[in-house]
């Protein structure tokens, strides 16, 4: 009964389904590499290919933001940046992990390895700030800051239940780059909690 | 904070968008701003006054409180 | 004497005295000269030393004038939340070590450390949002941005040189202390031309 068009906006229109998505594989790579299941260097190539869905997510959200008036020149810019560092992070995790098998232990080569996904890795986080500084829409600059607080604030509580719970050995340890995903799932929540405080436009 | 953004863009036929096009900012930005969500920052309120050639005392009104304080 | 000499120090020395000691401890741990439960007490110990630094912030940000009462609220709460950590972390080494309790007891234990952290995101939280002095509160979340960035920076770089076994594991809760040491970094450089009208004469 529904037309065609309006069910393909709908469609476009549900980030929330894309996010659920990546957050269901990330727990899954999580909990396998937590179980030992999946020796290392898996996790992370897993990760990297799991980022691929970001790219439907980041277009559905985008085009729900265009309907609500959203949309600035930065957030443009930003969207850009973020999906190229994202892709050449996926690229050169993949990589890296590949390559790992054919070199030796402890060779100086292995911090080549270990620099080359670190570069697209800090292009996001570069491209935030490069956001931050060049919104001229003050509104959504303050909406970014405060969704990005929301992460801020995952970040330190499950930093700091983790950890402790790490020392008194209840809990194996996780790498230190959990950092980045756990703020992007806050982002995304805040960002979720702003929209629905502020409510869209009239 | 209470303005006349709705009142002064109505007078002018302007749509929010219309309004977010002269401010160089977000639709949603105006929305915000007119519903009192959000209270814009010095530069943006005279910029806003600009657009409307108004001063920015004709837009935005004081607290009914603050005002009966002084 | 020595006190007339403690009580003028400025925050600064306090900072410096406590990020150099924490500093000290996070590498004798992380070379593993010490064992971790040294390394919390340590840790612990050097809480105390926020104390000082809370009196002469205080002092500082009267003369300076950047004091509000959700600052004042702020300061007591992050006090009262150190102190309970440092109790709650010492209480918590020694039953586990001095006690050897273990099992599921352990989960409870774990949360006395927890519970204090918690609170203190908490404090942050609600003095960003009481804060009505909308400069300070500016201030206080861009610090916030700043700490931010510095814990997703060195978080990065340490898990890619871990994840390749370049470098030993860094605990989860580290975050917490770089988190503050980068809020005190960007406060420190977004206020460094601002001084008090006093000082000029």
């Amino acid at each position: 009964m529904i037309d065609v068009a309006n069910a393909e906006t709908r469609q476009a229109g549900k980030p929330g389904l894309w996010a659920g998505l990546f957050a269901a594989n990330m727990a899954l790579i999580a909990v396998l590499s937590v179980t030992d299941a999946l020796e290392h260097p898996v996790p992370p190539i897993l990760i990297a290919l799991n980022c691929v869905l970001l790219v439907p997510m980041v277009k559905a959200a985008m085009q729900r933001m265009e309907d609500k008036g959203a949309v600035t020149t930065a957030v443009r810019r930003y969207n850009r940046r973020f999906l190229g560092a994202s892709l050449l992070y996926a690229v050169a995790m993949v990589g890296a992990g590949g390559a790992t098998n054919y070199i030796a232990q402890g060779s100086p080569l292995m911090w080549v390895l270990a620099v080359l996904p670190m570069l697209p890795a800090f292009g996001m986080i570069w491209a935030m700030m490069r956001y931050l500084a060049e919104e001229t829409d003050e509104y959504q600059r303050h909406r970014a800051v405060q969704a990005s607080m929301v992460g801020l604030a995952l970040v330190l509580v499950l930093g700091t239940g983790w950890g402790f719970l790490e020392t008194f050995g209840l809990v194996p340890h996780i790498w230190a780059w959990w950092v980045f995903p756990a703020w992007a799932i806050g982002l995304g929540i805040g960002m979720a909690i702003s929209e629905w405080r502020h409510g869209g436009s009239a | 904070m209470k303005n006349r953004l709705r009142v002064l863009r109505a007078e002018r036929q302007w749509s929010q968008q219309d309004l977010a096009d002269r401010l160089d900012v977000s639709r949603q930005s105006v929305n915000a701003i007119e519903t009192g969500k959000y209270d814009p920052s010095l530069p943006l309120a005279f910029r806003i006054a600009d657009v409307f050639a108004l001063t920015i005392e004709d837009i935005f009104l004081r607290d009914p409180e603050e005002q009966a304080a002084q | 004497m020595t006190d007339t000499w403690i009580t003028r120090r400025g925050p600064g020395f306090w900072i410096g005295l406590i990020a150099a000691l924490v500093a000290a401890v996070a590498v004798l741990a992380v070379s593993e000269a010490i064992n971790s439960t040294t390394a919390i007490i340590l840790m612990a110990g050097t809480g105390g030393l926020l104390f000082p630094l809370m009196r002469s912030g205080e002092r500082c940000e009267e003369r300076s004038g950047s004091s509000s009462p959700a600052i004042r609220r702020y300061n007591r709460g992050m006090l009262a939340a150190s102190l309970a950590y440092i109790l709650g972390m010492g209480i918590a080494v020694l039953l586990t070590n001095a006690m050897g309790l273990e099992g599921n007891i352990l989960w409870l234990i774990a949360f006395l450390p927890v519970a204090p952290i918690f609170a203190m995101i908490w404090v942050m939280t609600r003095y960003i949002i009481d804060e009505e002095d909308e400069y300070l509160r500016h201030l206080a979340v861009m610090a916030n941005m700043g700490g931010l960035a510095l814990l997703m920076g060195l978080a990065s770089l340490w898990g890619f040189f871990e994840e390749f076994e370049l470098v030993s594991h860094a605990p989860g809760w580290l975050s917490v202390p770089v988190w503050a040491l980068g809020m005190g970094l960007t406060r420190w450089w977004m206020t460094r031309s601002i001084r008090p009208e006093g000082d000029k004469q």
